[in-house]
């Protein structure tokens, strides 16, 4: 099995005049992990996702999945689209039975039924007839069915309500335990996916601005106050700062020990992912081990 | 079978909360030596968290001597905890000492923190 | 962070999969077969009903042969079938019409192909599924072509069966004639080249247009122009057999001219055998027409097809058409190629 599950380098997509949803994407997401994509809406979560999954073409550089293209991938991944598409005149056990045929080599179909069967479906129902959330656990049983080396799923989460949400985060989780699964999801939400998760790529602006496990990432940032302008913080990297009352509270990627007259503090994951949107121009960072290994060909 | 309750909101660290949880177990003598604790992926399907999480405090118990994982079988506990059974004389001491703080007048929440930090005095350097 | 590794519990053999579903189909037939259950139905009880009322009628006409009564007192002078003349002129209407309607089967081919199997997909997401599970969106695409041929192909066979199980000995009497439109093309394999056209168009324009809607009109816009464009050209793919003799305005052919035959051109020539037309040019010329110096009446004229002319007008025209297909078929692939990994 492959060490890298997915590595981008200096990956962009242009979509016609609609301009570029992403640009200069270079990172390497190790096996094994289970990663959040976060970002806000519209960030190239999706486009992202797609292309690992071999939907769509980079318009320049390149992008491998499991050390070789996401075609030649296609039988050991999985997908789940945000809109979870399903035909709507199957029913449920149709609907698996098609995941049968379509992966003769990998399907399992006891993982399936028992996705199905704990959400309480009945295997007659049309899929049209389904609610979103069931529509949302039968896509996962026809992607966990399939026994994928890597699983994508783009807004896993967005429809199901608290007990399904946690009863399916449990069972991806069991799955990526035993099989060695790596499982990549994508939200613009931190906080369904912070427990699962134990890496982090945070995507905006179609740009990777953050990338790496979740507990280097959080332990690289420092959240600083005191009565001294942002200026005096130097040499470490200010992410952002803002004067409160008299002083400053500021993130920063510290450089060192933080000076005296700083009161430091370790941010937490969503402190740290909201002061990054709030300041695009932030350097990005990519924690050791997880940037790309190649050298890109085209560089933005 | 112990099963782990991980709090959100509690602020500590899910790997720590597992680790808290498999001692307080150990102290009150729900687990003994040659209990399985649940495998990675049990703990998983029930509480959602990332599997490195459960490895990662499932190491934290091995690294002090508290469990050890046997290839294919699982992890086991190894030793208990220095138990504090209801009738042991410590326990009868520091009823004692509770009895006495309160006719001096403190309130409940005020003993506690006068127990904390005699905690903190005492075990300075270790950590849990 | 170290990478997951399996739990020493659990142990780390994968489980062989679980044995294929049974059943004779299997792959993306399946799918095809299951995705398109309802239509495919609905067109083989269309077609086993229209065999079975063929099949009847044919018997009737068989059964009931038209009865002359005696008629001087009054009373009807034949016996009528279902409010028609006889059960046979029945048969001759209800065929005429079949004729007809197999013209609109390769357009009803080239709409399904296009809407419903292809476009339908792309316009509500539904490839996205299908093109990551193991299956290469290149591979779905040609078997859903290969089972849609297939499909069409046998329709094809089966009308033209159904047409000859109804019209079979009927033909060149009653107006139903070997080179009328419909008739033509259901007695022949032309037919089974345009409903394979008709797969491969529609997957074509279903690929570039990607709604629903647009891609059924277009893939019916562009069938149904093909068969009407092909209807008048055919009878320029085959040279043309020519007889020249004396005639009359009263009998204005060349005597000898055999029955039954598709009629291109006639009129007269003079010495030089320039031709020219018999209401144009003589007794006295019409204004605007084109007229040769010479208008002395040599010989008339007919360019015509023989019944002959049938098969070699079929099999060019169906090999003709395959190219057309089999060029649909190729662009078509190409468009997903070059669209998608």
């Amino acid at each position: 099995m492959s060490d890298t599950a997915i590595e981008a380098a200096a990956l962009g997509k242009r979509y016609g005049r609609r301009g570029w949803a992403l640009r200069a994407c270079s990172f390497r997401l190790p096996a094994g992990r289970v990663c959040a994509v976060v970002g806000p809406n519209g960030a190239g979560k999706s486009t992202l996702l797609a292309h690992a999954a071999g939907l769509l073409r980079p318009t320049e550089g390149s992008l491998t999945v499991l050390s070789t293209s996401p075609a030649e991938a296609r039988d050991r991944i999985a997908y789940v689209a945000q809109e979870k598409p399903l035909y709507p005149q199957l029913t449920v056990a149709d609907t698996l039975r098609l995941g049968a045929e379509l992966n003769p080599a990998r399907w399992d179909g006891r993982v399936a039924d028992r996705v199905v069967q704990e959400g309480g479906l009945d295997l007659g129902a049309r899929v049209r007839t389904l609610s979103g959330g069931q529509r949302t656990r039968v896509a996962l049983a026809l992607a966990l069915g399939k026994r994928p080396e890597l699983m994508l799923l783009d807004e896993p989460m967005a429809d199901l309500d608290p007990l399904a949400r946690h009863q399916l985060m449990g069972t991806l989780m069991a799955e990526a335990v035993e099989h060695g699964t790596t499982v990549v999801m994508s939200s613009h939400i931190i906080g369904e996916l912070a427990d699962a998760c134990d890496h982090l790529l945070l995507v905006s602006g179609g740009r990777v601005r953050l990338g790496g496990p979740i507990d280097d990432l959080v332990a690289a940032h420092t959240l600083v106050t005191g009565l001294a302008p942002a200026s005096d913080l130097a040499p470490h990297t200010v992410v952002e700062s803002r004067a409160t009352g008299r002083g400053t509270t500021a993130l920063i990627r510290h450089e060192g020990p933080v000076g005296d007259g700083w009161d430091a503090e370790e941010p937490s994951l969503e402190e740290l992912l909201l002061a990054h949107l709030r300041s695009p121009d932030a350097p990005p960072l990519l924690a050791p081990d997880t940037t790309a290994r190649q050298t890109p060909e085209v560089a933005a | 079978m112990v099963e782990f309750r991980i709090d959100r909101r509690s602020g500590v660290a899910t790997y720590v909360q597992i680790v808290q949880q498999t001692k307080q177990a150990l102290r009150l003598g729900l687990l003994e030596p040659g209990d399985k604790l649940p495998t990675a992926r049990e703990v998983v399907e029930a509480t959602a968290i990332n599997p490195n999480t459960v490895l990662k405090a499932y190491r934290e118990l091995e690294r002090e001597g508290l469990v050890e994982a046997r290839r294919g079988l699982g992890t086991f506990v190894r030793r208990s905890l220095g138990s504090t059974p209801a009738d042991s004389p410590l326990r009868g001491e520091l009823a004692q000492w509770a009895a006495r703080a309160r006719e001096a007048g403190l309130e409940k929440d005020d003993v506690a923190a006068l127990f904390t930090s005699v905690l903190d005095e005492q075990f300075e350097g270790d950590h849990a | 962070m170290s990478t997951t590794t399996p739990s020493p519990a659990t142990g780390t053999t994968r489980d062989t999969p679980h044995a294929p579903p049974s059943g004779a189909v299997h792959g993306p037939r399946w799918v095809f077969l299951r995705l398109h259950r309802t239509p495919l139905r609905l067109a083989l009880a269309v077609f086993a009903l229209g065999a079975a009322l063929t099949g009847f009628l044919r018997w009737a006409a068989w059964a009931y042969p038209e009865k002359e009564f005696d008629c001087s007192d009054g009373s009807p002078c034949s016996d009528t079938f279902l409010g028609f003349q006889s059960a046979a002129t029945l048969l001759y209407e209800y065929m005429k019409n079949v004729s007809l309607s197999g013209l609109l089967l390769p357009v009803l081919i080239g709409a399904f192909v296009a809407g419903p199997v292809v476009a339908r997909e792309l316009e509500s997401g539904l490839h996205r599924l299908v093109w990551t599970q193991s299956v290469s969106p290149a591979r779905w695409f040609v078997s859903r072509l290969a089972i849609a041929a297939t499909l069409a192909a046998t329709a094809a066979l089966a009308f033209i069966g159904v047409f000859q199980l109804g019209a079979s000995g009927m033909l060149g009497m009653w107006n139903l004639h070997w080179m009328d439109r419909g008739v033509y093309e259901a007695t022949g394999p032309a037919l089974v080249a345009y409903g394979l056209l008709a797969v491969t168009v529609g997957a074509l324009l279903g690929l570039l247009l990607r709604r629903t809607v647009a891609a059924m009109a277009a893939a019916a816009a562009v069938t149904g122009t093909v068969l009407l464009v092909a209807g008048t050209l055919r009878w320029d793919l085959v040279p043309v057999n020519t007889l020249t003799g004396p005639g009359s305005v009263e009998h204005p052919q060349p005597t000898g001219l055999p029955d039954g035959v598709k009629i291109v051109d006639w009129g007269l020539q003079n010495a030089a055998g320039q031709r020219f037309s018999p209401h144009e040019c003589v007794p006295e010329k019409l204004i605007g027409a084109r007229c040769p110096s010479d208008v002395t009446v040599t010989d008339w004229f007919v360019d015509f097809h023989p019944r002959a002319h049938f098969w070699y007008a079929q099999l060019v025209e169906t090999g003709i058409v395959l190219v057309l297909a089999a060029a649909a078929g190729y662009a078509a692939l190409r468009v997903l190629r070059r669209r998608h990994a």
